[in-house]
């Protein structure tokens, strides 16, 4: 038979019962055993697992020091060896969230296996990351046996290293994280259920809730052209004969500078394109097509530009990752800044 | 005027390459001579040898272009594929013999030059091991065709005789049965039903770019059209035919022959619906002013037809996403409820967004799961095609040995994750 599991809870001091917002500062504290809703978690843990100690502390402090608290919480878990930390329900207070988020973290880094609780709208759940594990608690502590029972649930588990299946299935909030399974049902069978639901205005669960993305506001207009200087970037996969940075023509990660500096126009041979998203003949025949370094080099002598930045910013966005492509952008912009550039073209592939 | 379809089926679970036709408990032999005759007529290749694997086999299928199911006419206005092997008269009615669960497989090289989405992508087919849920017709009996293109032909030129030698064997093994009693015989009509069951209509994306990324109807490829409504029967006859070389996100011409969602609109017509027809659309439109023509040219033919709902599927990767989601927006704005089908470009455990465009009205989304997964591909007996190949990251991979891949470089990979059943779900 497999020893007792212990497991160390974490509160904030309104639960452990040191008082409400006015003691908000207290210090990160332990105590053996369980401590006010711990008292009930144990309960529902039954045979196979104890909690050993309760660590807390007032959210207050913890939301203004939440470093060095999260770094004292652990120390404090750690000395209850544990082999799962409980943090919350936090239900819908922030603080209370954020300050289990960050225990989580922080007790999960340290190879402690971590679950929480609370309200899918506190701050917190977002805050708690991708590797943690959160399930939902009602807005109130009206939950606090069902939010219990679930993460003890959950946590159990992970105490014991099983495997943990999808959010739907385990009861958890959704990390962001998606992952392959066989579903029980045929694909086309499904979409045929799905829109017959959806006709008759009966409730219909999607497989996929998209996130929504951030609105980009386009950027007003450079003021003054003439006295601006303008740069070229391009995600179309542009780079010298070669690839000397090797690019990828697909899911690409890399970015690199490269330059014209001394050219009025790119004839073929300059760069070519390794985007694997397009028919790159035209643009490999004359690089302008896509770079327009011979367009822009004549607005300059026109005079409708001040010049032409002589670097451009490169990398090919082909099945690109948003996060990447997200990194990159913002790479570039910092780096533009850093030259003086006003404005920046992006032709579109 | 209804449309009365009679298919014929021949099961096959067995090939061998033999000297004459035969077609006796599951096993076909084809006579070699005679298909490389019918293949070499035309002039357009070199040569072409056959060879055979089914399912289990310890083989390795490569440079894979299209699977063709052999269906050929034996009575009805039409021919099998219409359009590449006769007239391009409206198919779909008479009766049709098919060897069922077998499929030509064209195999070949390209000598010209190859940029940008114009390279043919490798596409690999395992029979067994953990690849074969990952590619398409690793589940079917498959007669190999190998092509030796001319040493002159464009990339273009060899593809079309390839295309159609490919059409055309099939289409001549499923002539031999032609004074042969089926094994079974399946009925396609689309009858009257209770005119309150909910209509619904079957929204087909199709991928047209460029050459090796196309799809043709009737003969034609995909390039200026605009969405057009077929009966279901057409498409079971092959008036639609893949030649989208993008290997993760191709359909195989044997899967617009027999797609999932045809076969579930028939099974339940007049159970809990009314099948009101086919919409077929082309995705990677040139630019946003037409691909909102096209996504509202496909609402007004879906609420032509009185449809209720629409289930849509799509061949595509990142463009083509957005003319699928603005047709399913403009479906909604005219009332016809839509649920899309969709892969997600997200690879699994990363976290990643997963689609590079969304519409709000896109409430109801059936997931087929995301690419990215490695797969660890054991050595194998046999390599049919060339056992070298090059992936489009340009690693080179001497395919007899073990190696490691992604699973989308599997043959068709978005089709194998659709008809195996895959989801994505939320961790």
């Amino acid at each position: 038979m497999s020893a007792t599991l212990r497991v160390v809870h974490y509160l904030n001091q309104f639960f452990a019962g040191v008082g409400g917002e006015e003691r908000s500062d207290h210090p990160v504290s332990a105590r053996p055993g369980p401590v006010g809703p711990g008292v009930l978690l144990d309960k529902i843990l039954g045979e196979d697992a104890e909690v050993v100690g309760t660590v807390f502390a007032g959210d207050g402090l913890f939301a203004e020091n939440e470093e060095t608290c999260a770094a004292e919480a652990l120390a404090q878990i750690m000395d209850f060896s544990p082999d799962l930390v409980l943090a919350g329900p936090a239900f819908n207070a922030g603080r209370y969230g954020l300050a289990c988020a960050a225990v989580c973290r922080a007790a999960e880094e340290a190879g402690i296996p971590v679950v929480t609780a609370m309200h899918p709208e506190n701050p917190g759940f977002p805050a708690a990351g991708t590797s943690v594990h959160t399930v939902s608690a009602a807005d109130s502590a009206v939950g606090m046996e069902e939010a219990l029972e679930a993460a003890a649930r959950l946590g159990l588990k992970l105490a014991r290293g099983e495997k943990i299946g999808s959010a739907a299935d385990e009861g958890h909030l959704p990390r962001g994280i998606r992952y392959n399974e066989i579903a029980e049902l045929p694909t086309s069978r499904r979409a045929v259920d799905m829109v017959l639901r959806k006709i008759k205005g009966e409730p219909y669960q999607t497989e996929l809730d998209v996130p929504t993305l951030e609105e980009i506001a386009p950027p007003e207009p450079v003021a003054d052209p003439k006295k601006a200087r303008i740069a070229i970037v391009s995600e179309g996969g542009m780079v010298p004969p070669g690839n000397p940075d090797r690019f990828s023509g697909s899911r690409n990660g890399n970015w690199a500078t490269y330059s014209f500096e001394g050219k009025d126009a790119l004839p073929g041979g300059t760069f070519i394109s390794i985007h694997g998203g397009f028919n790159t003949v035209f643009v490999n025949e004359e690089p302008d097509r896509m770079l327009a370094v011979d367009a822009f080099r004549r607005l300059a002598v026109e005079g409708e530009i001040a010049e032409l930045h002589d670097d451009f910013l490169s990398t090919c966005g082909n099945g690109g990752a948003f996060v990447e492509m997200d990194g990159i952008g913002r790479a570039w912009a910092a780096e533009l800044k850093k030259t003086g550039v006003e404005g920046v073209v992006l032709p579109a592939t | 005027m209804s449309m009365r379809l009679e298919m014929g089926l021949f099961p096959v679970s067995r090939i061998i390459t033999g000297k004459r036709f035969g077609y006796k408990d599951e096993t076909l032999t084809v006579d070699a001579d005679e298909l490389r005759e019918l293949a070499l007529e035309g002039g357009d290749l070199k040569d072409v040898r056959f060879d055979a694997a089914v399912p289990g086999d310890s083989a390795r299928i490569t440079n894979v272009l299209d699977a063709v199911e052999p269906i050929y006419k034996v009575s009805g206005r039409s021919c099998a594929f219409p359009g590449f092997l006769g007239p391009a008269k409206t198919a779909g009615e008479g009766r049709t013999h098919k060897l069922a669960g077998m499929c030509v497989i064209s195999s070949t090289r390209f000598l010209g030059p190859m940029t940008g989405i114009m390279t043919f992508r490798e596409g690999i087919i395992d029979m067994s091991g953990p690849g074969a849920v990952h590619c398409t017709n690793s589940e079917t009996a498959n007669l190999v065709a190998c092509y030796e293109p001319l040493e002159d032909a464009s990339n273009e030129a060899h593809d079309d005789a390839v295309r159609l030698a490919t059409l055309k064997i099939a289409s001549r093994l499923a002539e031999r049965t032609a004074e042969l009693e089926p094994i079974r015989l399946e009925t396609f009509e689309l009858g009257d039903v209770d005119p309150d069951l909910p209509r619904v209509v079957f929204v087909d994306q199709v991928m047209h770019q460029a050459s090796m990324v196309q799809t043709f109807m009737y003969g034609k490829n995909l390039g200026d059209s605009l969405p057009t409504l077929i009966h279901p029967n057409e498409m079971l006859d092959g008036a639609v035919v893949g030649a989208n070389y993008k290997t993760q996100q191709k359909a195989p011409t044997y899967l617009h022959c027999n797609m999932p969602l045809v076969y579930e609109l028939y099974r339940r017509h007049g159970v809990d619906l009314n099948f009101a027809g086919v919409i077929i659309t082309r995705g990677h439109h040139d630019n946003q002013a037409l691909k909102e023509r096209s996504g509202h040219y496909v609402a007004k033919l879906a609420t032509l037809l009185k449809a209720d709902g629409a289930v849509l599927a799509f061949e595509g990767g990142g463009n083509s996403t957005v003319d699928y989601w603005l047709t399913v927006q403009a479906l909604e704005q005219m009332g016809v409820r839509a649920v899309p089908i969709i892969y997600e470009v997200g690879r699994p455990g990363s976290g990643e967004f997963p689609l590079v465009f969304h519409v709000p009205e896109a409430d109801a989304v059936i997931s087929k799961g995301m690419q990215g997964e490695r797969i660890d591909a054991p050595a194998v007996e046999r390599v049919i095609g060339s056992e070298v190949v090059e992936f489009y990251n340009g690693k080179r991979v001497n395919t007899r040995e073990a190696f490691t891949l992604i699973d989308s470089d599997y043959y068709a990979n978005e089709w194998a994750k659709d008809i195996n059943n895959m989801v994505g779900k939320d961790y």
